[in-house]
């Protein structure tokens, strides 16, 4: 049986030094380990590309006219959740011991963010026609 | 240690991930619902716009496929409450989350691309 493990209990401001690509959440990845890195990094950037392409669309769509809050919003949380996604690796394989500031400031924060950024941009776009 | 199969664990979410501290606790517990409800009211609100603006048209495979994305980053986002508070763990989940990341990646960078495509990328 698995026991969960919890963080030290001194907090860590970083914990970079516990990262471990062969562990996640403190356990033994094995076989897993390489498909599971390629996968996170893939999100990090996809969240990336996607930022890239939606400036792209915004620039050519609004082109000369002024971008809408909304778009602004979700360019923003897009962009914003990127960084998240890379904390969020950072927060798996430093477990149990994730420094203080990858977590808030990479990782929980971020997401945090980029969610509520994401969720009232599209909140405006559909406003903005009703 | 190899990491399980599938095993379940019961893990307070209140005592959990830092033992006595309530209060942070409860920041990293309340703090998922923007992280989620974000991403979930991007999906709603998508799908409101999309049916408000085209009407009867049909909607374009760009603006489906960025629906798309935001449903499966609903599901990425979801699928990692779980994961953090250890209630499910092993290799299952890992193949799970690593086929939901991927699935939510191909999708943003399609429907962000298709996007872009139609205005700039000719």
């Amino acid at each position: 049986m698995v026991i969960p493990l919890t963080p030290s209990e001194k907090p860590l401001f970083f914990g970079i030094q516990y990262l471990d690509i062969g562990k996640f959440m403190g356990q033994e990845l094995g076989w897993l380990k390489w498909p599971n890195l390629l996968a996170m990094l893939f999100a990090a950037v996809s969240f990336v590309v996607g930022a890239y392409y939606l400036i792209r669309y915004t620039q050519g769509f609004f082109a000369g006219r002024k971008i809408p809050k909304s778009w602004k919003l979700i360019l923003w949380g897009v962009a914003i959740t990127a960084i998240a996604e890379i904390g969020e690796m950072l927060g798996f394989y430093e477990w149990p011991n994730p420094g203080f500031f990858e977590m808030n400031f990479l990782l929980v924060l971020p997401h945090a963010i980029g969610g509520i950024l994401i969720g009232l941009g599209t909140y405006f776009l559909y406003k903005e026609i009703t | 240690m190899t990491m399980p199969i599938l095993e379940f664990n019961a893990v307070n979410p209140l005592t959990y991930p830092f033992g006595p501290m309530l209060g942070m606790n409860l920041y990293v517990l309340l703090v998922h619902i923007p992280i989620v409800g974000g991403f979930g009211m991007a999906a709603y609100y998508i799908v409101k716009y999309l049916r408000k603006f085209y009407g009867e048209r049909p909607i374009p495979e760009e603006w489906k496929t960025f629906w798309w994305a935001m449903v499966w980053g609903t599901i990425h986002e979801l699928i990692e409450v779980p994961i953090l508070y250890q209630w499910v763990v092993g290799q299952m989940v890992v193949i799970v989350f690593i086929v939901i990341q991927v699935i939510a990646g191909i999708y943003l960078i399609r429907g962000s691309y298709l996007l872009a495509k139609k205005y700039i990328l000719k």
